[in-house]
């Protein structure tokens, strides 16, 4: 009924150009698109392969397969190098502690005195700042 | 023979790319050919537009998704592609279609019987004369006889756009006939 329907409205439409141009004409016309050269359709397909050959290098596509192995290739690539990092952060903090622990007494006390100055200085600061804690004690205190 | 569904399955899943391509060019060339030809008038401009298009089909053939027929989507880059060449030869300033009305009159007069001819020459210069889009909805319509959905989806418009297209394409046609 459908397909009926469909046609009805199709020959109508064609009926339409018909009427102001012959049916003949229009075949006429139509003819010209079909004058190919000899053989042109049996040779088009292996020229079309030779120019698709030919921009080869140009012509860039993933299969599924090839999507899905550059998808883990990257996935490798971002897992190791956060492991590696991440060893080599824990290495690092290793070092720090052994090197700490290996330092002798001797020397800790050298660079102390050597650096005492700074320890004074850290000492004074302290003894002149504020304690507000304090103060606000003796202040509720008297009041 | 293999559907365009397997063949472009196939295609997908790298299985003989080369053969299965081949075969859908079997296929459909003829088909698009004609179409673009029709709108260009000249078989080495048609031949050109015709390669472009399968090029772009080998392309972009892998994320073809298969929502609509493999013919529609191949009917919509070729008119993208028809539409393209002959803006770009408007811009060049080529003056093609003329002359081929030109020869047209004279082989026409040559061959036909007169009436028929003049017939002819109105027919080709009364279809010169539409917007591109026209044409190419005109022709899909008649020469093809595709439905307009088909033909909305080919030239990216609705139903109702498409209807209309191929009616002024007549009111066009009629006008010329009148003022010629």
């Amino acid at each position: 009924m459908e397909q009926k329907k469909i046609d009805t409205a199709l020959e109508d439409d064609k009926l339409m150009v018909e009427q102001l141009f012959s049916k003949e004409a229009l075949v006429n016309y139509d003819k010209s698109a079909y004058d190919v050269p000899a053989s042109y359709f049996e040779t088009f397909p292996e020229k079309l392969q030779q120019r698709i050959t030919n921009n080869k290098p140009k012509v860039f596509f993933l299969t599924p397969i090839g999507k899905m192995a550059i998808a883990a290739i990257f996935i490798f690539v971002v897992s190791s190098t956060f492991i590696f990092l991440n060893s080599s952060a824990d290495k690092n903090l290793t070092l720090s502690a052994i090197s700490i622990q290996d330092i002798s007494n001797d020397e800790i006390e050298a660079y102390v005195n050597a650096n005492e100055w700074i320890a004074d200085i850290d000492w004074q600061s302290e003894e002149f700042k504020p304690d507000t804690e304090v103060e606000q004690f003796y202040k509720d205190s008297i009041d | 023979m293999q559907s365009d569904q397997e063949l472009i399955l196939q295609f997908q899943q790298s299985i003989q790319r080369e053969q299965n391509f081949t075969q859908l060019v079997k296929k459909h060339q003829a088909k698009v050919y004609h179409q673009i030809k029709r709108m260009v008038n000249d078989h080495d401009d048609a031949d050109d537009i015709a390669q472009m298009v399968w090029i772009k089909i080998w392309n972009k053939l892998d994320g073809f998704k298969m929502e609509s027929e493999f013919s529609t989507w191949l009917f919509r880059i070729a008119y993208n592609e028809t539409l393209n060449f002959i803006a770009k030869q408007k811009r060049q300033g080529s003056n093609t279609s003329s002359t081929d009305i030109l020869d047209y009159e004279n082989t026409a007069s040559h061959t036909d019987a007169p009436k028929s001819s003049e017939i002819q020459i109105k027919l080709d210069q009364g279809i010169k004369q539409l917007p591109e889009k026209q044409q190419f909805v005109f022709m899909l319509r008649y020469f093809e006889e595709y439905n307009y959905e088909k033909i909305a989806s080919i030239t990216g418009t609705t139903v109702g756009g498409a209807k209309a297209n191929y009616h002024q394409a007549i009111k066009k046609l009629e006008e010329f006939l009148k003022k010629s």
